[in-house]
């Protein structure tokens, strides 16, 4: 295949990827061209294939149900009221576009949440203990737990820590193995009593690095909790997967 | 975030239901997409998007993802052939695209391309309902969709357009 030939096959594989209508194969395909050309893709067709889509919908909306509105406005009074995390998000590459234009509809919508963000990031993260202490001192009926290491993950270890009022919470892990981000990435589970046993909340996907020194993990429950009963971390595909078959254990927190 | 969810709640409601028919799932879907969007609000750039398609852009990957995932759930590959590829950077797109100029540029698409357009995205038929109601090949239905998309992003780079907002 000439530099035309592939130029051609990668953005192809990129409108693909924008419509969702890559295979597995040409997922593969695409990861590879990526890192053969070394260059890391635009968002144009992402953009251009939402507009296309949204523009459409926007002739037909569709209410939420109200339940589900319900639940969303609760957990955005959670979030919105737990400001001063000491844990660590992403980063912020762009907020101030938003900040220096607050007239904006979006940014007026989420400028409490933007405020709150950029006021803790720019705060160094706390130390693994004084965040215990800082997110004990804020709910008295945080929730704290210690993971035991699975299987061959026997040195596995560390606490975790939940808030059910500020619905946020950490992990503190030491002894689990550096991953390969490309090959394979660690996943926690919640079980929480209040929905299906066989259906536990993902609570995001995070990594390992190398250097030996305990890792604090955000979590990033997908769903709200209700005073779960475990924390389960799995070996997954990279990006996680929705349901775990649980083939990799690796630690375990319970009540 | 009140506001975001009275506003652009619908819109992901309307456009998940468009990949996920059964209406549990769905439901969970848009918790997750709106927890992805308070995450990333921090990196919305009015100069790049409007606010209804930087929100559609998170609801179409996610949802996307979602399906993808779905259906690689069932034979769980091995790690060592599992992808990972990085959601592209918005800050690094180029083409701004308004109404206007969205619909001038589709009108330089042939006719075939844009009336499988017009089914894909104006009445959410997937591509193997698109096959059949055409009577095209899926490949073929698969590869105008592909082309159409790259030829309307050439042309709206070329024309040079810099404005990038479509309806908010």
């Amino acid at each position: 295949m000439n530099p035309s030939d592939s130029e051609n096959r990668y953005n192809e594989l990129l409108a693909g990827r924008a419509l969702g209508d890559l295979t597995p194969d040409e997922e593969r395909e695409l990861a590879l061209l990526s890192e053969q050309a070394d260059i890391a893709p635009d968002a144009d067709l992402e953009l251009l294939a939402a507009s296309l889509a949204v523009e459409p919908v926007l002739q037909r909306l569709e209410p939420m149900p109200a339940g589900l509105a319900a639940r969303l406005h609760q957990k955005a009074a959670m979030i919105g009221h737990s400001g001063g995390s000491p844990i660590i998000y992403p980063q912020i590459p762009a907020w101030k576009n938003i900040l220096l234009n607050p007239m904006i509809g979006w940014a007026a919508a989420a400028a409490i949440l933007i405020l709150s963000l950029v006021l803790t990031h720019t705060k160094a993260p706390l130390p693994p203990e004084q965040a215990a202490a800082r997110l004990r001192s804020e709910d008295k009926d945080m929730i704290e737990r210690k993971f035991e290491g699975l299987g061959e993950f026997k040195q596995a270890a560390g606490r975790v820590l939940w808030s059910d009022a500020q619905q946020r919470g950490f992990m503190i892990l030491t002894g689990i193995p550096a991953n390969d981000p490309r090959k394979a990435q660690y996943q926690l589970w919640i079980v929480d009593p209040t929905r299906d046993a066989d259906a536990p909340v993902d609570g995001g996907v995070f990594d390992i690095p190398s250097n030996g020194s305990p890792v604090v993990v955000p979590i990033a429950a997908k769903l709200a909790l209700s005073k779960p009963k475990a924390f389960v971390i799995t070996l997954e595909h990279p990006g996680g997967v929705v349901k775990s078959k649980q083939e990799h254990l690796v630690a375990l927190a319970k009540s | 975030m009140n506001v975001c969810i009275n506003l652009y709640g619908p819109i992901v409601w309307t456009l998940v239901r468009r990949y996920v028919k059964d209406s549990a799932t769905s439901e969970d879907l848009v918790q997750e997409i709106f927890t992805e969007i308070w995450k990333k609000a921090a990196t919305y750039d009015p100069t790049v998007a409007s606010e209804s398609t930087f929100i559609g852009m998170i609801t179409r990957r996610r949802a996307i993802d979602f399906l993808r995932r779905q259906g690689r759930n069932p034979s769980f590959e091995p790690l060592e052939v599992a992808d990972s590829f990085p959601d592209p950077a918005l800050e690094a797109s180029s083409i701004p695209c308004d109404t206007e100029a969205l619909k001038s540029s589709l009108k330089t698409l042939p006719e075939e391309t844009r009336q499988l357009f017009h089914l894909f995205f104006d009445d959410g038929f997937t591509h193997p309902e698109i096959a059949e109601k055409t009577g095209l090949p899926l490949g073929t239905v698969k590869t105008l969709l592909r082309r159409g998309l790259l030829a309307l992003r050439d042309h709206l780079r070329s024309a040079g357009i810099t404005n990038t907002k479509t309806a908010s």
